[in-house]
Order: C-alpha cells, then sequence, then structure tokens
C-alpha cells in the first residue's frame, strides 16, 4: 500500500489517503473482502493486463500471443484517448500493465505520471523496422523511450474514382465543382491541421492565432461545399458508398468495404501532406512484469507479427521486414508508401488546445 | 362530441403508427442490416446470411463478455431490488416528516450524470483501495437501478390500502409476518417490474461500466469499443441479440404482472 500521489489527484492537497482510509474506518476493507477481483497480486506469471483499444485485443492476438510468444492477454477495451487517461487518472495504474497510446498521448501521460519509459535494449526487433519508426520523436519525453509503434497510418483523401478521376491533391476538398458532395470530420485536430496543410504552415501544431485565424477564413469559406462533417466513421462511409459524398477526409478503414460494396474507391495521401497516427505497447507505470511488457513490446515489433496484423486488420506495419513479405497488391491497399512517409504530419497535441476547440466551434457555428 | 370522437379515431390511429414507427423504425434497421452481406450499413440489401452471428459464436472475447454482462445485471437485479424494497417500505412507514426529503434523497443517482457517478466510484474504490472488478460493477450498477426500484415500489405502496395492514395487526400479527404475508404480496408485481427494469438498465450500462470495472468486458463495453472503426455488420448482430433479450424481458414482465394482477383481484 505504498503513497502513490498520481493516484490521489482528485484528494484534496494534504490529506494522505491512509488517513482518509483511517478517518472512514475501513482500512482493511480493501484487503480483505472485496479484493476478490482478478487483481495483479493474483496474476499468473506470464499474464498480461492488457488496457487496449478493441481491434488489439481480439481473440486472434490473444491465440497468437499465447502461442508465438508464451504470453497470457486479458485485454481490457477502451474507446477514446481520453476515456483511456480518464481510467488511468483515477486509479487505473494498479489494473493494468501496459496500455496503446496514440502518439500525441505519450507525452501527457508520461508528465501525468501514468506510464513506465522502457529500455531500448530491450527491442531488437526495432532494427528490422522502417528507419522512420525507429526513432519518432513523439514517443520519447525527456530522453526517455515511452514505446516503438507498431502500427501506423494516416487520415487522407478517399474518393470516387469514377466521378472525381485520380486525385493527388487536397484542391479535390476546395472544389466548387463538387458543391455539396464533400465530407470533412468533425474533430478540431484533424480539421484544422487539412487546413493548415492546405495553406502550407509548416508545424500545424505549433500555430500562432495569426495562422489558426487565417485556417478558420479558409475552412469557412469551403462549409458551403460540404455535405457533411462527420463524426462517426460509419456515416462517411455510407455517404461514400451511396454517392452521396465523392471525396472525403477520412481514415483507411473505410475503402476495404467500399471497394467490396462495388464502388471504385480511391485513397491518396495528398501532396500536401496527411495526418499520421501510431500507437506502441506503453508499460503502464508500476507494473510489476516491466521485463514482460517488454517482451511483448518487442513481439509486437517482429515480422510474424506485422504481417499477422497486416492480414487480419488491414493497417499498415511499421516493421520492414513484415511489408516484406507482403504481396505488392496488398501493400498498395494497405496505403503503405515507405517513400512519403515523411510527408505524414503526426498529430500533436496543439500548444493551446482550448483555442483550437474555439476556433472550430467557431467555424461549425459560422 | 361523439362525432368528433368518430372522425379522430383514424387520426389516432395513424398518429400512434407514427409514434411506433419513429420509436421502432431505427431498431428495425439494426436487425435487417445485421443478416445483410455487405458490410456497408445502407439499401439496397446485398443478399442474406448469418455470417455475422457465425463470426460471434466463434468469438471468445463475445462470449465472455456476454457471461460477465448477465452475471452483473442477475446479481445487480438482487442487490438493488433488495435495497429499493427495504427503502421504500421503510420511508413509506416510518418517514413521518422526513419522507419527502428521503424521497427526493433516494431520487439523486438518477439527477447524477453517469460519467460523474463513474469517475466519482473510481475514485472512491481507489481512496478505499478496494480492487476493481465485476463487484465494483455491480455496486455501481446497483446506484444505477437503485432510484428506479425506489420510486417504482413507492407508487406502489402510495396506491395500497393501509386498512389491510392495519386488520392484520388488530388480529395479532407481528411487523415481519405483516410483510411477508401482507406487504411483500401485494408488492409482487411492482418488485418484478423493478427487477426487470434494473436488469435491462445494468445490461445497457457502459460508462459507470467503464470506469468500475477491473479487468473484465461487458457486452456494451465491448460494442462502444468497436464503433471506433465504424459500424460493423457484428455489432448490428450484437445489438440484435441484445434487442431480443430486452424484448424478451418486457414480455416476461407483462405476463408476470397480468397474472400477479388476475390473482390479486380473484383474492
Amino acid at each position: 500500500m505504498a503513497e502513490r500521489l498520481d493516484l490521489n489527484l482528485l484528494l484534496p492537497a494534504g490529506i494522505s489517503r491512509r488517513r482518509v482510509m483511517q478517518a472512514l474506518g475501513v482500512a482493511g476493507l480493501g484487503a480483505s473482502a472485496l479484493s476478490a477481483g482478478a487483481g495483479r497480486a493474483v496474476a499468473q506469471d506470464r499474464l498480461l493486463n492488457y488496457f487496449t483499444w478493441s481491434t488489439w485485443g481480439e481473440g486472434p492476438f490473444v491465440e497468437d500471443a499465447k502461442k508465438k510468444a508464451g504470453i497470457d492477454l486479458k485485454p481490457t477495451f477502451y474507446s477514446s484517448s481520453d476515456e483511456m487517461m480518464a481510467k488511468l487518472r483515477g486509479g487505473g495504474t494498479k489494473l493494468y500493465d501496459m496500455i496503446v497510446p496514440v502518439q500525441n498521448y505519450v507525452a501527457p501521460a508520461a508528465k501525468a505520471g501514468l506510464i513506465e519509459p522502457l529500455d531500448p535494449a530491450s527491442l531488437p526487433n526495432v532494427k528490422t523496422l522502417f528507419p522512420e519508426f525507429q526513432k519518432q520523436p513523439q514517443w520519447s519525453v525527456d530522453g526517455k523511450l515511452y514505446g516503438v509503434p507498431f502500427v501506423w497510418g494516416a487520415n487522407a483523401i478517399a474518393f470516387n474514382r469514377k466521378e472525381t478521376g485520380e486525385v493527388d491533391s487536397l484542391d479535390v476538398l476546395f472544389d466548387p465543382k463538387w458543391k455539396g458532395r464533400l465530407a470533412m470530420r468533425d474533430e478540431p485536430e484533424d480539421s484544422l491541421g487539412v487546413g493548415a496543410l492546405k495553406l502550407g504552415i509548416k508545424e500545424p501544431y505549433a500555430m500562432g492565432e495569426k495562422e489558426l485565424q487565417e485556417v478558420k477564413k479558409l475552412l469557412i469559406s469551403q462549409k458551403p461545399l460540404l455535405r457533411a462533417y462527420w463524426k462517426n466513421v460509419a456515416d462517411v462511409q455510407n455517404m461514400l458508398a451511396s454517392g452521396e459524398v465523392v471525396a472525403a477526409w477520412t481514415f483507411l478503414a473505410v475503402i476495404a468495404p467500399l471497394r467490396k460494396a462495388g464502388v471504385d474507391a480511391g485513397w491518396v495521401w495528398p501532396k500536401e501532406g496527411a495526418i499520421g497516427w501510431s500507437e506502441a505497447i506503453t508499460p503502464v507505470k508500476g507494473t510489476k512484469k516491466l521485463k514482460l511488457v517488454q517482451d511483448y513490446a518487442n513481439f509486437t515489433l517482429s515480422p510474424e507479427y506485422g504481417e499477422f496484423m497486416a492480414r487480419t486488420t488491414r493497417y499498415a506495419p511499421s516493421s520492414k521486414a513484415a511489408v516484406d513479405r507482403l504481396e505488392p497488391a496488398l501493400v498498395k491497399d494497405l496505403g503503405i508508401d515507405p517513400k512519403n512517409v515523411s510527408r505524414l504530419t503526426f498529430k500533436a497535441i496543439p500548444k493551446d488546445k482550448a483555442r483550437w476547440n474555439e476556433i472550430w466551434n467557431e467555424v461549425k457555428a459560422s | 362530441m361523439a362525432a368528433r370522437r368518430l372522425s379522430s379515431t383514424p387520426l389516432l390511429g395513424l398518429w400512434t403508427a407514427l409514434v411506433l414507427l419513429f420509436l421502432f423504425a431505427p431498431l428495425f434497421l439494426v436487425v435487417l442490416f445485421s443478416f445483410n452481406t455487405s458490410e456497408i450499413s445502407i439499401f439496397p440489401i446485398q443478399g442474406y446470411t448469418l455470417e455475422w452471428y457465425g463470426r460471434l459464436a466463434g468469438n471468445e472475447a463475445f462470449r465472455s463478455a456476454l457471461i460477465n454482462s448477465f452475471v452483473v445485471a442477475a446479481a445487480t437485479v438482487v442487490l438493488a431490488t433488495a435495497l429499493g424494497v427495504a427503502m421504500a417500505t421503510g420511508v413509506h412507514r416510518y418517514g413521518a416528516r422526513w419522507r419527502t426529503v428521503l424521497r427526493s434523497g433516494a431520487g439523486l443517482p438518477m439527477m447524477v450524470p453517469h460519467l460523474i457517478l463513474g469517475i466519482a466510484l473510481l475514485s472512491f474504490y481507489n481512496v478505499l483501495q478496494i480492487d476493481l472488478s465485476l463487484l465494483t460493477v455491480i455496486i455501481g450498477h446497483s446506484i444505477v437501478a437503485f432510484p428506479y426500484v425506489f420510486l417504482i415500489i413507492s407508487a406502489r405502496l402510495v396506491g395500497s390500502d393501509p386498512s389491510i395492514e392495519e386488520a392484520a395487526r388488530d388480529l395479532g400479527a407481528g411487523t415481519l409476518t405483516i410483510f411477508v404475508e401482507i406487504t411483500l404480496p401485494l408488492l409482487a408485481p411492482a418488485i418484478l417490474a423493478a427487477a426487470l427494469i434494473s436488469f435491462t438498465l445494468s445490461f445497457d450500462e457502459v460508462v459507470v461500466t467503464f470506469f468500475t470495472t477491473g479487468t473484465e468486458n461487458t457486452l456494451p463495453m465491448m460494442i462502444w469499443s468497436m464503433l471506433r472503426f465504424g459500424i460493423t455488420p457484428e455489432i448490428n448482430a450484437i445489438a440484435t441479440l441484445t434487442i431480443v433479450v430486452s424484448c424478451a424481458m418486457a414480455g416476461l414482465a407483462e405476463i408476470a404482472i397480468r397474472r400477479a394482477t388476475a390473482d390479486s383481484t380473484r383474492r
């Protein structure tokens, strides 16, 4: 029952948890009657409690980890990064050994004391990755490494080739020819990011007020051309399938179902740039199984895992050795263009997040 | 007057039909698309298949989430109903001038947003060093369901005739005997309705569940996290199963309530 400051965010300053427990007269309660659940204390040796997106905790991944790495995964699902942070902040660090953050949440989680660095020497598979992913600045905080991404992707443009022909630029999303048949995402980092890329702003997530205002003006001028700002990816997928929308800023995940449904759907990282994301295994602060977490992190960087993941989920592995095992047609389908990774702008938490939200609300309300 | 009522009947029928359509059309679509061969939920339907249900049956994570949901819901029914019935009866009999205050106090958890309740419970458990598990979820769900039980039972108590219990007391029955022999049978339909509502509330709950669960998933948590990348036919299939369970519960409640009412009128 060591005192852990990071778990006490919700207590008034100066009151230790122990004192609160004594005051409530229930000091023994936690240890005895209610600890029936499978916490870390009763976990077996090779078991990792895995707090993750549902994709990485599905049956095939659990079986694969058991079979190839001899690790038992016990996944618990979250559905947004903010949810994940809130649960860890509220005491979830006691429950889980590892999480799968998106790169823009690494620094906030590290600063809040929710995650633990890993030893670079424990990840020999890093050598087999594309060089771009071996050293991703957002995965290190204060010189400590918090993860090496095993999966990555880009939010970019999906288009209906039959209607628009080939597309290579963001211009299509601002083309009056497609008035009422375009869609953007209802999320400030994505949509203001697109505006910044269109204006040629070098570091979108470090924009100042003047640039934000220009982006706002641009997006307001784009608004009459849009059919919708989509919130759920299923909505934009349906609109692309029905032909209501001919081009949209969206996720790669829409493409495969669209093609299966007979739509000639194209996918392109526009020449102005695309917005990238990456995810990695990161140890939770205070895990007693750091070594095993590192073993699993290294396993996710293996060619076997990368190939398996690409085939089952259609996400792009960061492992070059994995991509080498895939047929060229599949590589193209996955939207992997390793030569162009430098064109990606990896999403970061903007310096002034509140201001970004305000600007985005102003665009939507205009 | 009679003429007006006559002319309003078809209009009323139409209105009722529209309201029902508004309420049930989305559910119907979910069921329909769960049998669709295409992964995209748009018309026209491309063909019919049971593939998505087959995939669910083979999905270990889905099976354990389903079992967890049933376990939590069943335990919540017991806990919330027991507490709610006890509190409602107590307030009704012995509340005296505190009755109003106690009633609104009991309804309070209903007013608190689930998000706040979830985070509050999480930090509460953390302060007490209680390990999160399905047990903590059950406690959370019982707090959610408790006010509904309380309100349903209270409504029934207010409408009941106090002279029956007074008669029993005159004939020498003790408090416990009265409660078991008179009060509980009178409350039976209300208790059943409250239990079924608790079950449905618990079976659907996602926010409180997320914050109070340890390393277990429930069905709604699973659906919610799968939605990150869109609505797949598998989610439609899960939703269909959930709808079937809820409808079955409602149907059972209706039958039981009718029987209970028939019994009590016969007596």
